[in-house]
């Protein structure tokens, strides 16, 4: 969606038109879903985080103010529930942690993609993306994948841009690491 | 240095092509229907709000007076239909 048209479908979000948010639903459901599912390396939770998302979007459509970056909106939104899941599951479960992503998790949960992966590479990186805590993996796919601006992407993440920096830096280096040991990993399994 | 940010380049490249993956069809449609009815429903709140924020002459003057032109008509109507059928 180019800008003039993310404008125009905003103006038109604002009065509450209902084909203005279809445009906007299917245009970032795959999107905002694609960013949920590697926060949550899990199907299920990210479809209900999902359409949490969705219905804050509606909550707040009158609101919007005109000029409103929808990507860097939805996004920021998506985080934050992923966010508050986690913050309401460390109340409820005892090993909390894992989910929060403060430990390395000993072994990545199985990944949601198994049934849509084209490639053994593409596994090992899925599977490498999943081992990296989450404030990792949030800014490496919203910089490297959804290409915002490392000041847009800060302002999602509720961080300074210095510190998405680095974030960003230390989440590269990590993942070129995991993807190194999966692949050592894999070529001695060959031998 | 330059040879890790090349690798690093590399490396954010193929989380760019990753799959997409997207919702059962099914949800996906259960929560556009979802969003679709509090649409609607604050389409409905916001004319009731509307109305209720409106100056006085469209919030009281103007129904008074469709009221009361009305009930005139329906008196004169009332009172032509007594005077052919009744006494």
């Amino acid at each position: 969606m180019d800008r003039e048209s993310e404008l125009a479908v905003i103006e038109r979000l604002r009065a509450g038109d209902v084909a203005a948010f279809d445009e906007v639903y299917e245009a970032y459901r795959p999107r905002v879903f694609g960013f949920l599912v590697r926060l949550a390396r899990r199907r299920d939770v990210a479809e209900d985080l999902l359409e949490e998302v969705w219905l804050r979007l509606v909550a707040h459509a009158r609101r919007l103010e005109p000029d409103t970056r929808l990507a860097a909106w939805l996004f920021t939104v998506a985080r934050n529930v992923y966010w508050s899941y986690c913050r309401s599951r460390l109340l409820e479960e005892e090993h909390g942690a894992s989910l929060i992503g403060l430990w390395p998790v000993p072994s990545p949960p199985p990944s949601p993609f198994d049934d849509a992966v084209a490639s053994e590479l593409d596994q090992r990186v899925e599977s490498a993306l999943a081992s990296l805590p989450a404030r990792y993996r949030e800014v490496l796919w919203l910089v490297a994948v959804e290409e915002l601006t490392p000041a847009e992407a800060a302002r999602v993440c509720g961080i300074a841009p210095e510190a998405l920096r680095q974030r960003l830096s230390r989440g590269r280096a990590m993942l070129a690491e995991a993807l190194r040991a999966r692949e050592l990993s894999r070529t001695s399994r060959g031998r | 240095m330059l040879a890790e940010d090349l690798r690093d380049e590399s490396t954010l490249r193929m989380l760019k092509g990753l799959a997409t993956p997207d919702v059962d069809r099914a949800r996906a449609a259960l929560v556009r229907e979802r969003c679709h009815r509090r649409l609607r429903r604050q389409g409905w709140r916001g004319r009731l709000a509307a109305i209720a924020e409106a100056p006085f002459e469209q919030r009281v003057l103007e129904p008074t007076i469709v009221t009361a032109l009305c009930a005139v008509y329906l008196s004169e109507v009332i009172r032509r239909a007594l005077w052919l059928f009744g006494t």
